[in-house]
């Protein structure tokens, strides 16, 4: 009797456990299929798939709003396909460098609103790629981590993505706003006005970005900012 | 055999019993203790045995309640969760900020923004030519713009903050703090 109380508690248990992992798979799921019918090569369409399932896997991309990006631009959208393509190539390229892609979804979805031409969304996003490639370098070379890399780090994943998203983005703001670049104090009181402001970012990991990264550290980016936007 | 009246009858019983009580005698010394004993012999503990099913159902229909019961809590649990989550975006540890913006002339206003994945959320319209949208924010900052009648994007004139994007267009930036300040 005992045996059948235990085996009656444990299927039940399993039964709803099956039933919710069942819907969470759905939706990424439905990202997968969403991807296999967009008007792009296999090859394509493979890539995207690899590099989108990346990210939500690893949680910097969220089912929902990737199926709102790829509707968006992949399937409403009356641009070229190439230009469609890129754009959410360049993205899934961002995934696959583990970089954080809310900036860069952000802007995709901005300019569709606005009816930006996809080559101007498309160079909008790889100026700011090329950004946060930077900062999260230099994040990696003064040594502030989150614990998936560096288990003794308090930071999680999520909050020192969320501090590469906004230093790449006030520098990106400074500089398009028509500040000095070469003016390195101001670049980082730009930069660290934003990180006091943004309630998501533990106050200790301002206080470290504050001291372990330079006003040059910051002014060179911001010079190289300056420099893609004027190339462009 | 003579007949006996009453009175004879009894008193042959009685002294029939009596004969028969005093014949088994010996074998009603320590009756009492003998008896006692036995009932004790009898009269075992018994172990606790699972409680027995309520209201008379039997033990497997009540098994089966209680598996079904915990089947549903179980899934109720996980489907709330998940619902929490994917409602965290605007529900959740959230601030109410209103938009607001005097456009009396208008026929329409919208916000638009980080928050909306840049779709139109509409405005409403108040006797004074006031519009006005309460939306719950998490703590993060925000970039949005309010669209006037379809088509036309301006920047939010009560914003602590602008930011250029695509060339011309003007931002504004909203913050939401830790404790759910905003600025």
């Amino acid at each position: 009797m005992k045996k059948l109380h235990g085996r009656g508690l444990i299927l039940g248990l399993a039964l709803a456990a099956l039933l919710s992992s069942a819907a969470l798979a759905a939706t990424e799921q439905e990202v997968l299929n969403l991807i296999g019918q967009l008007p792009f090569s296999t090859a394509d369409k493979a890539f995207l798939s690899t590099s989108y399932k990346k990210g939500m896997d690893e949680g910097r991309l969220a089912p929902d709003l990737a199926m709102d990006l790829l509707q968006k631009v992949g399937v409403q959208s009356n641009a070229p396909v190439d230009q469609r393509r890129d754009v959410l190539m360049t993205i899934g390229q961002a995934l696959l460098e583990e970089l954080p892609v809310d900036m860069l979804i952000s802007k995709a979805e901005e300019g569709v609103a606005k009816g930006v031409p996809m080559s101007g969304i498309l160079q909008e996003i790889q100026e700011r790629k090329a950004t946060l490639e930077q900062v999260k370098a230099l994040f990696e070379q003064r040594g502030v981590h989150s614990n998936l890399t560096d288990r003794s780090s308090p930071y999680s994943q999520a909050s020192i993505d969320a501090a590469i998203t906004d230093v790449a983005g006030s520098l990106e703001d400074y500089v398009r706003g028509g500040n000095n670049p070469n003016d390195a104090p101001a670049v980082k009181a730009a930069v660290l006005n934003t990180l006091k402001l943004d309630g998501r970012l533990p106050t200790a990991l301002v206080s470290a970005i504050d001291e372990h990264f330079s006003e040059i550290d910051l002014g060179t980016i911001a010079q190289a900012i300056a420099t893609r936007i004027k190339n462009s | 055999m003579p007949e006996l009246n009453d009175q004879e009858l009894e008193d042959e019983l009685r002294t029939g019993l009596n004969r028969c009580v005093q014949s088994q005698a010996s074998r009603l010394v320590g009756l009492e203790e003998r008896v006692l004993a036995e009932l004790r012999s009898r009269h075992r503990p018994q172990r606790l045995s699972a409680p027995r099913p309520a209201f008379g159902l039997s033990r497997r229909l009540a098994l089966a309640t209680v598996a079904l019961a915990l089947v549903i809590f179980a899934g109720g649990l996980f489907a709330g969760m998940q619902v929490e989550r994917l409602q965290s975006g605007l529900a959740n540890k959230g601030t109410g900020v209103q938009f607001v913006i005097a456009y009396p002339e208008a026929q329409s206003v919208a916000v638009a923004g980080d928050f909306t994945n840049w779709d139109k959320r509409p405005l409403e319209r108040g006797p004074d030519g006031v519009w006005r949208l309460w939306v719950q924010l998490p703590p993060g900052r925000y970039e949005y713009a309010f669209i006037v009648n379809g088509s036309r994007w301006l920047p939010d004139p009560r914003a602590s903050q602008f930011v250029r994007s695509y060339g011309n267009d003007l931002n504004s930036v909203i913050y939401v703090g830790k404790g759910g300040e905003t600025s």
